[in-house]
């Protein structure tokens, strides 16, 4: 009876185990894949960078920067000026040919690294952008998601409603309630959007520069010397530089080279042909870039203004340079 | 009497039981295994699926399956012929730089430092951007302010130049041109890398259309020789086959007559990096082709063009009983968007499933991966350290 009892034991013991390492080297597999899953979408996440950071370019060239001469930014006229082929960005004064620049490549106001600033402010020359990327609760300006604020209503029992599309909303609908909040922002961070990517510029030349893009928690800052450099409130995001390492090793950083052109569109008759086409349109009109045929009338509405400017060339550099 | 044993009752209920928790063990045990076998080649069809995607982006931005800069036997696209170069050809062989620091107007070459101000008169445009391929020069001759090769003989009527051409204007004589720099840029480039490298080097609201020595070509011969033919001027000097309609870099959309901009000369067609797995990939004529993709291509036209331009190659070597995996890449330009587009396959030998992702990336250019490339052989890492020399790339002349 005692042997029997054992052999069934043995049976049932063995049939876990075997079950249970099976189980093991599942979870383990399923744990490894889990992690390549997550350096692949650090991957995707530090490409999509790269977009964001050449938007960044593009539109830092045009829409300008605050500056003291107002409280608005002032619009400015390319990374290389297109007026006279100076170091921009600049704007102009009262004239269109006065050249103001919106850069001081003199005063230094921020930090590589520990001690007195040693290097200037954006967007002069050798200076940098840090930009971490989060999702800010409620941007300026923001649209509600909701595509149908002026629902028919089904509700048959109500005549003055049924099947009426009143436009009792405005289409499409501010995500705030007030006019006050619709302009402004609520900036808090959400949170599952926060330290999970950013992009970096350094400005190499008068119209190149250095992007480093990034997948994980370091904010974009460079290493612990440009933390502490940059400030008590920089390391309170971190605590310690045990710590900004961990973040550091965990994430992917990819470094590209880019030149910024301000080139957009050809002036051929193409683009310009309906200034004459027809005594009624407007001459500034132009068709839009992305159509794959046009007819005689613009077919997009945005119709494509570019104007930020392109790119000459994106390089990937394989290896980080010695200033980014 | 020894009571100590079974009835035939209880065996039989015994043995039944036993029978029905060995059946039950080993077909749970069959489903564990089954179940993790088939999980197990999900796993790794993901595991393959996400690496060839991060080998597609890595391609992309590297170029290397195009161009191996450490494996002489993969740079096919370096080479060049009587037509110009390949889009990897260096440009101290195609388009090399001589600078001419008294007068800029007079360097010549690619000038991989130039920075093309817009508010350099060299850059500017000088031509007649109405002017038609046959050359009416009803609004005058225009290559009097520009032209690639000057100065300009301008003699008067030119005849038989073109069909339907007209009797041209003016008796100048010898004239000294302005501007000479940007149509020899426009004209270097035309044979240097292609017609994709043709339009990713010069600026995108580039005009492709310039004024060069007047030029008639010769009765052609049973096989007319390719050169000639793309040498064909205008009575103004304006080389024939930038914008006449239906010309191998025209694709004669709407007949438009007149010189064309990168969006109208891809809105119906396409130009693109020809893959060197192609037998023909290192002739330089290979390289001279637009491709219909617009609203009137066939299927012939789309596989001519996918045949052509994508560079398919497996992923790397594995068990057989594995799923295949194959990374292609593909760099064109249609509607004067650049595309670099990755596409992963995997096929399962057992099932005969097939799974595909296509994405496009937003990385590497020509221009960029170019760049990358010492002018020699090997890889040219950008630094920009003080001091810090860069090998030169091949952009540069030596």
């Amino acid at each position: 009876m005692k042997t029997r009892q054992g052999t069934i034991l043995i049976i049932v013991a063995g049939l876990s185990a075997l079950l249970a390492s099976m189980a093991l080297v599942f979870l383990a597999r399923q744990r490894s894949s889990q992690q390549e899953t997550i350096w692949f979408e650090q991957d995707v996440q530090s490409r999509i960078m790269l977009v964001a950071a050449c938007s960044y370019i593009a539109e830092g060239a045009r829409i300008g920067y605050d500056t003291a001469i107002g409280a608005e930014h002032i619009e400015a006229y390319g990374w290389v000026d297109v007026r006279d082929g100076s170091v921009g960005p600049n704007t102009r004064g009262s004239r269109g040919s006065q050249v103001i620049p919106l850069h001081d490549e003199t005063r230094l106001v921020e930090s590589w690294g520990r001690g007195s600033a040693d290097r200037p402010g954006w967007p002069a020359l050798k200076s940098v952008a840090r930009c971490p990327m989060h999702v800010l609760e409620r941007p300026p300006f923001a649209i509600s998601l909701n595509a149908t604020p002026n629902a028919m209503a089904t509700d048959d029992s109500d005549d003055a409603t049924y099947g009426r599309p009143y436009l009792k909303n405005p289409d499409p609908s501010p995500q705030a309630d007030t006019l006050t909040g619709f302009m402004t922002a609520n900036r808090d961070i959400r949170q599952s959007s926060a330290s999970r990517s950013w992009f970096r510029v350094y400005r190499e030349g008068p119209a190149i520069f250095i992007i480093t893009c990034g997948a994980g928690g370091t904010l974009g800052y460079r290493d612990w010397d440009e933390v502490q450099g940059a400030g008590a409130n920089a390391m309170a995001e971190f605590g310690e530089q045990a710590y900004f390492n961990s973040l550091r090793n965990q994430e992917i950083r990819l470094w590209y080279r880019v030149e910024w052109d301000p080139g957009i569109a050809t002036a051929e008759v193409h683009n310009i042909k309906n200034a004459w086409n027809s005594g009624n349109e407007d001459h500034y009109v132009s068709y839009s870039m992305n159509t794959s045929n046009s007819s005689i009338n613009p077919r997009s509405q945005a119709q494509c203004r570019n104007l930020g400017g392109t790119f000459r060339y994106i390089q990937r550099l394989r290896v980080p340079p010695t200033w980014w | 009497m020894n009571r100590r044993a079974f009835t035939l009752l209880e065996l039989m209920i015994a043995i039944a039981l036993g029978m029905l928790i060995v059946y039950i063990a080993v077909a749970g045990f069959r489903v564990a295994a089954t179940s993790i076998t088939v999980t197990n080649r999900l796993a790794l069809e993901n595991d393959l699926l996400r690496s060839g995607c991060l080998d597609a982006n890595e391609r992309l931005d590297y170029w290397t399956d195009f161009d191996d800069p450490d494996n002489p036997a993969e740079q096919r696209l370096r080479g060049r012929d009587g037509d110009g170069g390949l889009p990897f050809t260096p440009m101290s062989l195609v388009f090399p730089l001589t600078r001419n620091a008294t007068d800029p107007e007079k360097s010549t070459g690619w000038d991989p430092e130039e920075t093309w101000k817009a508010s350099d008169p060299r850059m500017w445009w000088q031509g007649n951007v109405a002017e038609k391929w046959k050359s009416e020069m009803i609004l005058g001759r225009y290559s009097i302010f520009g032209n690639s090769q000057p100065p300009v003989i301008v003699t008067g009527a030119a005849t038989n130049v073109v069909l339907n051409g007209s009797a041209g204007v003016g008796t100048y004589g010898t004239v000294s041109v302005p501007h000479e720099w940007q149509y020899r840029q426009i004209w270097g480039m035309y044979g240097a890398l292609g017609y994709f490298g043709f339009t990713d080097y010069l600026p995108q609201n580039t005009l492709f259309a310039c004024y060069n020595e007047f030029f008639v070509p010769p009765p052609p011969p049973p096989n007319p020789p390719y050169s000639a033919l793309v040498r064909e001027t205008n009575q103004d000097g304006m080389p024939l086959v930038l914008f006449r309609p239906g010309s191998s870099f025209d694709n004669g959309e709407g007949d438009q007559q007149y010189p064309k901009g990168l969006w109208r000369l891809t809105m119906a067609s396409s130009y693109g990096v020809v893959s060197p797995t192609r037998a023909n990939a290192n002739q330089s004529a290979a390289h001279r082709s637009r491709y219909t993709t617009g609203y009137w291509n066939n299927s012939g036209d789309l596989r001519r063009f996918l045949d052509d331009t994508e560079n398919r190659r497996p992923f790397t070597a594995m068990p057989t009983h594995w799923p295949r995996l194959e990374v292609t890449t593909q760099h064109f330009i249609k509607t004067g968007r650049y595309v670099n587009l990755g596409k992963v396959q995997l096929s399962d030998p057992i099932s005969g499933a097939v799974t595909e992702i296509v994405f496009s990336s937003f990385s590497t250019t020509l221009r960029g991966a170019r760049l990358q490339r010492r002018h020699d052989r090997g890889w040219a890492d950008h630094d920009n350290g003080t001091g810090v020399t860069v090998p030169p790339t091949l952009d540069h002349t030596p």
